[in-house]
């Protein structure tokens, strides 16, 4: 085993130059399908809490603005940074918005 | 004639040595990029899905909750602007957000009465939801 890990091994100089924009596409590939994998579980988990807020009047973090006729909107405005595989130092941000009707209990 | 054709398949039929490592790139570059537009346009189309559905619900909402029939195209409207609002410019030119309300009978807002809320937005994306006008009113 210790061999052949030392052995020498030919190799094509060409199909070390076409293999770098293979797995350079590869990468950007996968950072795009995480990256909107999580901005799609965000904006759906977004979602969810200001709908909950809705109804039982709980949560923060979002502003509510008066409905005409009674009750509020509810906006939940969001901004997530999402992290990358290709450069790690720099993180890219997404901005999230979820809706809510806020009904009057008099309506 | 025919020895031609003999001739060109036995060239065809020949091996040839070429680097199996090249001819695998040249497969899957092309192959990648499709891949990677098509992932971008599901992306955008499960967006869009989930942001009308969600609009088409809430101004339902608005609409059925209103106090009287005057005010409920109003506040189903309000609804949709407010999250105009919050749009950017770019946004608001790519995706053209409109509303359309219709009910089973009408006056609109009578007891019992089905409503239906639709969205459509830019990008050929419609999504309807209902609700009933309460009965108590």
């Amino acid at each position: 085993m210790r061999n052949l890990l030392r052995s020498k091994s030919r190799g094509s100089v060409e199909s070390f130059i076409t293999i770098i924009p293979q797995v350079f596409i590869f990468l950007i590939m996968f950072q795009l399908v995480f990256m909107q994998f999580q901005v799609i579980k965000d904006t759906y988990i977004s979602q969810g809490k200001i709908s909950s807020t809705a109804i039982y009047g709980t949560g923060d973090n979002f502003s509510r603005k008066p409905l005409i006729g009674g009750g509020s909107i509810l906006l939940l405005e969001k901004t997530t940074e999402v992290k990358k595989f290709i450069d790690s130092s720099t993180s890219t941000r997404k901005r999230v918005v979820a809706i809510a009707v806020d009904e009057d209990s008099k309506n | 004639m025919q020895l031609m054709k003999i001739v060109k398949i036995r060239k065809l039929l020949e091996k040839s040595s070429g680097s199996a490592i090249s001819e695998f790139l040249i497969f899957t570059l092309p192959f990648f990029t499709a891949f990677l537009i098509m992932i971008t346009m599901i992306q955008q189309k499960a967006m869009a899905i989930s942001e009308s559905n969600n609009l088409a619900r809430q101004a339902v909402r608005a609409f059925v909750t209103s106090p009287n029939e005057e005010l409920a195209l109003v506040r189903a409207n309000q609804v949709i602007e407010i999250y105009r609002s919050t749009l950017s410019t770019s946004q608001l030119n790519s995706n053209k957000i409109e509303l359309a309300i219709s009910c089973a009978k009408y006056p609109c807002f009578s007891p019992g009465n089905m409503v239906i809320a639709t969205i459509s937005t830019g990008s050929n994306q419609i999504a309807t939801a209902t609700e009933y006008v309460d009965l108590w009113r």
